[in-house]
């Protein structure tokens, strides 16, 4: 009996499949069935071929990569980002090759903080409460001032508009649309 | 510095960059393959070992700014050595050559890897800096040490200000980054970006070079690196990871069957550089050195550690020398006492560990990992399926390739449960990222089954 179960692969076959099984349960409660389904009309159309054709899985395996991958979207990508390139490639490359560029990406205030620093010639600042607390612009000042720093014991105060009239001693001493640059003791 | 808009000077400090690393890496390949710098002793593929030279010497290089810590002396020191392996280079390069004749099929995939790689400029040159961690942790950390002229304490590693950008994080892009900016004399949002094109060059001659006119090799090249983009072009450090695992898999695999020396020193090499890269090559690192134990072990293959080392004593040393960068970091990191956010080991992550599972947030994290493996374990399903119903033996050779994957995956799950930030946030802005190693992993399984399956039908037709 045993050599039975071991010349006919039984456990190699139950293996599989309680593995396919369990593997269907999960696509199904994970509602992505369809892809328990793409297995089993995959596995029908395998089981008329009797000699093994590379094609018969290349293609459908060519299909998942076309319909699921990121693989199509890069390629796009790659042709856009190309294309612009060469429709304007000495802007691309002057923009390249020059200091400072690309800081349009930044977000508004923070462009907006830059032209504060700039102006009053700032070589360390804090943050009112309100700017700490948001990420975006926190993050993005700091490492787009950078060597210019936060510090905790700085004179400068960076806030947003109506945030230094909260910080007693402190008076404004130039603002822009958002943001407002104050002095402290 | 002015600036000059020509792109010759972008093509030739390219060139410049690549004669640069071949030098420096040549000294630490060299020796070990063949015993000299200028003759050749040992069987090895031309283009498998340029880019291997390649590698090498971007992480000698990596390994000079963090032992010399200031950017000028560890570049001077840099270009004398490379100037010296250099030379020998072309020295041995000028007797092979005329022995050596490319064949049409490698003069091919050499075109093919300059035009992908000119391809490839386009994103790099076109998009400036912009998603979070490019800008928050990378990029800054290559911003700060190009201010301080030094990726030592004077970068500002411990300042408070920057606690939120995981200053621990390995330095490789940075550290190149900042050469680059150093080189060209001035910052912007694009030119460090270069770094990361750099850093791509010997992954592409690898993996164009293994490829050959087969139909799994199509569908290969398709999946690896190009489902990982934008991470490769983006400043995110994943896809490159990514990539790098994919071809750490190949070059053991391919040593597995080959038993050529070079193949496995092109495998620890790859293997050595994902941990310079970001935390995760660490976790890469264990689960392939896992994975090999396992596919010795199941196999009872006995392995004889002192032969080996005596025969290739050389290769051992070699890869000593690439593990210095690795741990000259830990060792800064740990003097100025840089941790990871993580909490690893700490009673606290045990305790997150306890609650998480719970209160059955492990399925939520299974769920999430799940869906970003579902497309590529289908398609190894598909392929193993078709190997089953044709009695073609392809599982022996995907095993490792699976118990890295699975290794790789529990840790990732383990790093999910202990994690002290929220973690739907967690989950939501890395699952994606993170999975991309173990999806390296099984597009390699089912390529192998595939290219299996290839030969099988090659076989049956003769």
């Amino acid at each position: 009996m045993k050599q039975f179960w071991l010349k006919t692969g039984f456990w190699k076959w139950a293996t599989i499949l309680i593995f396919l099984i369990g593997w269907s349960y999960v696509n199904y409660r994970l509602k992505i069935s369809f892809l328990t389904i793409i297995a089993v009309v995959f596995f029908v159309f395998l089981w008329v071929t009797s000699r093994p054709k590379v094609l018969i899985v290349a293609i459908p395996v060519l299909l998942i990569i076309l319909v699921f991958t990121q693989t199509p979207l890069t390629w796009v990508n790659l042709k856009t980002e190309n294309q612009n390139l060469a429709e304007d490639f000495q802007a691309y490359l002057t923009q390249f090759l020059t200091p400072n560029s690309g800081k349009e990406i930044l977000p508004d205030k923070v462009l907006q903080i830059h032209e504060l620093i700039k102006k009053h010639e700032v070589k360390d600042y804090r943050f009112t409460e309100t700017i700490s607390e948001d990420a975006l612009i926190h993050q993005r000042t700091i490492e787009s001032t950078w060597p210019i720093t936060e510090n905790p014991d700085s004179h400068y105060l960076i806030g947003f508009i109506g945030d230094i009239a909260h910080y007693g001693g402190c008076h404004i001493i130039d603002q822009t649309q958002d943001i407002e640059l104050g002095t402290c003791p | 510095m002015a600036p000059v808009h020509n792109p010759l000077l972008l093509a030739l400090f390219i060139i410049a960059a690549m004669v640069y690393f071949t030098g420096l890496g040549w000294l630490l390949v060299g020796i070990p393959s063949h015993g000299s710098l200028i003759r050749k002793k040992a069987d090895v593929s031309i283009i498998q070992e340029f880019a291997v030279t390649i590698l090498v010497g971007m992480i000698l290089n990596y390994g000079l700014v963090v032992v010399i810590q200031n950017l000028t002396t560890s570049l001077s020191v840099g270009i004398c050595l490379g100037i010296i392996g250099l030379v020998s280079y072309i020295v041995y390069l000028s007797k092979q050559i005329p022995k050596q004749k490319l064949s049409d099929q490698k003069v091919t995939f050499l075109l093919l890897t300059f035009t992908l790689l000119v391809v490839l400029l386009g994103p790099i040159i076109v998009e400036p800096l912009r998603d979070w961690d490019a800008r928050s942790i990378w990029f800054l950390h290559a911003k700060m040490i190009y201010s301080a002229g030094t990726i030592g304490f004077p970068a500002g590693w411990t300042e408070t200000a920057i606690t939120w950008s995981h200053p621990d994080y390995p330095k490789f892009i940075p550290a190149l980054a900042a050469q680059i900016a150093f080189i060209f004399g001035f910052w912007n949002e694009y030119l460090p970006k270069l770094s990361l094109f750099l850093t791509l060059v010997p992954g592409f001659i690898f993996i164009i070079n293994t490829l050959k006119r087969q139909v799994s090799d199509v569908l290969l090249f398709l999946m690896v690196p190009f489902s990982f983009f934008p991470y490769v072009w983006n400043g995110y450090m994943d896809g490159i990871l990514a990539f790098y695992f994919a071809i750490t898999l190949i070059f053991m695999i391919k040593w597995s069957k080959s038993n050529n020396p070079t193949d496995l020193f092109t495998g620890i090499c790859s293997m050595t550089f994902l941990m310079m890269l970001k935390n995760e090559g660490i976790l890469a690192f264990i689960s392939i050195i896992i994975s090999i134990i396992l596919f010795l072990f199941f196999y009872r293959k006995k392995v004889y550690l002192k032969p080996i080392l005596s025969k290739y004593w050389r290769y051992f040393i070699a890869i000593c020398i690439l593990l210095i960068p690795f741990l000259a970091w830990l060792y800064l990191k740990s003097q100025w006492g840089l941790q990871s956010d993580l909490e690893i080991g700490t009673r606290t992550s045990i305790l997150q560990i306890i609650s998480r599972l719970g209160d059955g947030s492990w399925k939520m994290i299974l769920k999430a990992e799940y869906r970003h493996i579902s497309i590529n374990l289908l398609i190894a399903i598909l392929a193993f399926l078709a190997s089953l119903r044709w009695k073609i033996p392809a599982i022996k050779d995907t095993i490792p390739i699976l118990a890295a994957a699975g290794v790789y995956f529990l840790g990732i799950t383990f790093i999910y449960l202990l994690t002290p930030r929220d973690l739907n946030w967690h989950l939501d802005t890395s699952i994606e990222r993170t999975m991309m190693m173990v999806n390296a992993a099984l597009i390699y399984s089912w390529y192998e089954v595939i290219s299996k399956i290839e030969k099988a039908q090659r076989c049956d037709e003769i």
